[in-house]
């Protein structure tokens, strides 16, 4: 059966009827937005699945990526100064999922949480709901949250409230400038041009994004779904991506994880908002026993940044693709224009910086 | 009848000797449904274990199969057998494909190409917890005569036990301390595994070789009739990102932690030190490490960043040595294009094929390995070896933080035993003391060793160290950018491939580019102004 609207990502049900319906056509219309590439041409292998019977053959992708940011794991070795420059800012976490990490008294990690809920839905709801997004900063950040706290004057929803700007004080949404579901539906959108140089098919995943200019090469997400939805279109496919569009927290892999007990350190990782397979945030902390995150320890080092977890976790979106072999879409140049990519993030620059905390 | 396609993944696993006269394992007729053992070094030829060498194995491949009377002959048969003990039978499993020839797509020209295309799958028993049982195989998963390599952990004994199939039957290639120690080091499986844990080469992002989030290995190198394009194990491949913190890493850190906790008495005393200190002062096996730009994306590129493991060992000095990163030397796009050409770097894989150029990664390069660098954390960790201690050890030479035969020099001087605790104060002492006592040449290895122990309790030791990082990597920055610069980091490249290519480890003629200044390369050193001669 035919998709007939585009549901919340993560399905969730933070919306009335209204602003699911308006939800619906933001996305319809962000699909539709991308349907023409810079060049001026059309992207004929990219489609919106309103209304459209899928083939037989219509088939889902996963394409998954590792939640640590791929500029810090380049510029610092593992260890301590990896995760502590991971952990200094939410600019620096930019593979679609940044996190937020909370101390007890003695300074030990009590909690990180995890979120991928794009500033788009978060903007949305906050402007049209008010109230609805104070309550889930309340149940999910804080009790603590007042409407000034997330308001500006003339009651502007602020992404970048005191309760969603910094790695200590809590993370209810992406902040970071290139994580957003706009960019995913254009990375998408984009990678579904197959591309040429000097008569030679484009299939490697750096080479396509320098070519289309979809992303940010220095990212793992970006390049990597651009180069599945890619491969996806040179098998002739028409692309798009799966219902509820979103980004997802795939999964978490505890090996080498001991707790001081023996339990088992997965226990300790709950989904507060989604469901399993469309998680939008998760929490790492340990309830009913009498120890804390930063007494467990991976590969005999204590947690003592949210980095060490986030390197453990996986990414995800899916792709959905139909009419496999029967595209009649050929091959085109690298555009010569590639505005609207975003720019690498000054890595030195962030690290340097005061980092954000309460106003 | 030996896989033809990885001879070095089963028995003999070198090209036997032809001078060598009649192989006396091979007339062995080894009994089916029995296992055997034949740890190479140790047995003559293979031997059927008794009852109670059976019973005393546990870890899964021995608990789940072999003691029940199942003798799988290929890997879909290991895998079904493991499915019909549900539970018990390690249930949640990954896959994960590598290749060195994995990025070259197949075309009737290229058919013959060995890409050397191996899938790894990992068991464990639930999504929290460790792989004990690692399969290594071929991508003919029906091929009773494809290598089929099986690792398990045995939580009892603390180690992993290597097993290969061999006609029709199971044997025990030996485990964990069977690769340290001699006549069976750097024997059999052991030749790759050299310290006995489970091997990653290419081991950190971008995962060269491996399918990944970096590179996927895509149908389009396999051929057209290829029956795995449709199996689980290959469409369901997860990426060398997960295999690295999934499986390899707690890997190494298992193995790691047990033989440390075997090798330390209750009475603190540590036995075979000189076994430990060689992973620190010696270069006992590699990873290698590329950069993360495509190859054909370099020519274009502004600058080139280069790993720092090939400089400096990062790893240890920014790692448990606790000094700050300094920022990894580049090099110009298209001098470092220009360089490979005047060097004709060049893939070939023995049998026909031939590509200018590197490996999909540009820069690929031998670095100090995981399993070395877990020991060495952990000798700190212990109380072993102090910081102090360590950071002196890998100051001597640090110019060539691999095969550094002057830093080797050193291990002649550690005892066969130390006090562990109080901060590695024992080791301090006993080392210290005999390497001062033998640095009796002012250019010897123990007099560089001596410039900085003496001092290195001063407050300002740290600083001084940090600042000879810097000073050493801004030479090789200003060489890199002199007119010589590219051309001087890759001869320096290709000598160290040329040795990795030496080592066991070198399986595959496609891992690593060739040129025709290999050889003469192997020689070359790095100085300690960052002079390459």
């Amino acid at each position: 059966m035919a998709l007939t609207e585009f549901s919340p990502p993560g399905n969730l049900d933070d919306f009335s009827a209204e602003q699911r319906a308006a939800w619906n056509r933001f996305i319809g219309g962000a699909f539709d937005d991308r349907m023409t590439d810079v060049d001026g041409g059309k992207r004929e292998q990219f489609f919106n699945p309103i209304g459209v019977e899928l083939d037989a053959d219509a088939t889902e992708k996963d394409v998954t990526w590792s939640a640590f940011p791929k500029q810090i794991a380049l510029r610092f070795p593992a260890g301590p100064a990896r995760w502590r420059a991971a952990d200094r800012s939410r600019d620096v976490q930019d593979e679609y999922c940044e996190w937020s990490v909370e101390r007890d008294a003695r300074g030990v990690v009590k909690r990180v949480t995890f979120t991928c809920e794009g500033p788009e839905y978060w903007g949305f709801l906050a402007n049209t709901s008010p109230d609805v997004a104070l309550a889930l900063y309340r149940q999910h950040v804080s009790p603590t949250v007042t409407n000034s706290d997330l308001f500006g004057p003339g009651g502007r929803y602020i992404e970048r409230n005191r309760w969603n700007n910094s790695t200590t004080t809590g993370a209810m949404h992406l902040i970071q400038p290139n994580n957003t579901l706009l960019a995913e539906i254009e990375l998408a959108a984009a990678a579904t041009v197959v591309r040429e140089r000097d008569g030679q098919v484009i299939t490697t995943e750096q080479e396509l994004i320098i070519c289309s200019g979809f992303g940010e090469p220095s990212r793992h997400s970006d390049p990597h779904i651009g180069g599945e939805v890619n491969a996806l279109a040179r098998a002739k496919a028409d692309v798009t991506l799966q219902d509820p569009v979103g980004l997802y927290l795939d999964a978490l892999s505890t090996a080498g994880w001991e707790t001081p007990d023996g339990a088992d350190p997965h226990d300790f990782w709950r989904v507060t908002r989604g469901a399993e397979g469309t998680t939008v945030r998760a929490v790492y902390e340990v309830t009913g026993h009498d120890y804390a995150v930063g007494d467990i320890t991976i590969l005999g080092q204590p947690i003592r940044f949210g980095g060490q977890i986030a390197e453990h976790i996986t990414m995800r979106l899916t792709g959905l693709a139909h009419h496999i072999g029967r595209s009649t879409a050929t091959p085109r140049p690298c555009p010569a224009d590639r505005g609207g990519a975003p720019g690498p993030m000054d890595v030195a620059q962030i690290l340097t910086a005061p980092p954000a905390g309460r106003r | 009848m030996a896989d033809p396609a990885f001879p070095t993944r089963q028995y003999p696993y070198r090209a036997p000797d032809p001078t060598a006269g009649p192989d006396p394992a091979a007339a062995v007729a080894l009994a089916p449904g029995t296992v055997h053992r034949f740890v190479l070094g140790v047995d003559p030829v293979p031997r059927p274990l008794t009852a109670d060498e059976l019973d005393a194995l546990n870890d899964p491949v021995a608990t789940a199969l072999l003691r029940r009377g199942v003798f799988p002959q290929t890997a879909r048969e290991l895998l079904a057998a493991l499915d019909a003990l549900g539970a018990q039978g390690l249930p949640v499993q990954e896959s994960y494909v590598v290749g060195d020839g994995g990025q070259i797509p197949w075309t009737p020209e290229t058919a013959g190409v060995a890409r050397q295309l191996r899938v790894v799958v990992s068991r464990r028993a639930t999504l929290g917890a460790q792989p004990d049982l690692l399969m290594s195989t071929s991508t003919a998963l029906d091929a009773p005569e494809a290598f089929l390599q099986v690792l398990g952990w045995d939580a009892v004994a603390g180690v992993f036990r290597y097993y290969e199939r061999r006609d029709g039957t199971w044997i025990v290639a030996g485990t964990s301390w069977d690769a340290l120690r001699e006549p069976s080091r750097g024997r059999g499986p052991f030749d790759s595994h050299v310290n006995g844990a489970l091997v990653m080469k290419e081991l950190k992002l971008p995962w060269s070789h491996w399918h990944s989030q970096s590179a996927s290995i895509t149908p389009a190198v396999l051929a057209p009739d290829d029956p795995i394009r449709t199996e689980p194990i290959w469409t369901e491949r997860t990426g060398a990102e997960n295999f690295e913190v999934a499986v390899a890493q707690p890997g190494v850190f298992r193995w790691t932690r047990s033989r440390f906790d075997q090798v330390i008495g209750a009475d603190g005393t540590v036995t075979a030190l000189p076994e430990l200190l060689r992973q620190v002062l010696t270069t006992t096996t590699v990873n290698l490490v590329s950069s993360v730009a495509e190859s054909t994306t370099v020519a274009r590129l502004d600058r080139l960043e280069l790993p720092m493991t090939f400089f400096l060992d990062v790893d240890a000095f920014a790692g448990p040595l606790g000094m700050t990163p300094p920022a990894a030397p580049t090099v110009a796009g298209p001098a470092y294009d220009a360089a490979r050409t005047q060097l004709e770097l060049h893939l070939d894989d023995g049998a026909g094929f031939r590509r200018p150029g590197e490996t999909f990664f540009a820069f690929l390069v031998p670095e100090r390995a995981l399993e070395d660098q877990m020991v060495l954390d952990e000798l700190i960790t212990r109380e072993v070896l102090s910081v102090r201690l360590a950071t002196c050890l890998l100051l001597v030479d640090l110019a060539n933080p691999v095969w550094s035969d002057r830093r080797a020099a050193l291990l002649a001087h550690v005892p066969a035993t130390v006090a562990a605790g109080n901060g590695g104060a024992a080791l301090d002492e006993l080392l210290g003391t005999a390497i001062e006592a033998a640095a009796t040449t002012p250019e010897g290895p123990e007099a560089e060793f001596v410039q900085w122990w003496t001092g290195s309790e001063e407050p300002d030791f740290a600083q001084r160290v940090q600042a000879r990082l810097t000073e050493f990597l801004d030479a090789w920055q200003r060489r890199l950018d002199g007119p010589d610069g590219a051309v001087d980091l890759l001869r320096l490249a290709q000598g160290r491939r040329r040795r990795f290519r030496d080592s066991q480890l070198a399986e595959f003629a496609l891992t690593v580019p060739r040129s025709p200044v290999d050889d003469a390369a192997r020689a070359l050193r790095v100085g300690p102004d960052a002079s390459v001669s």
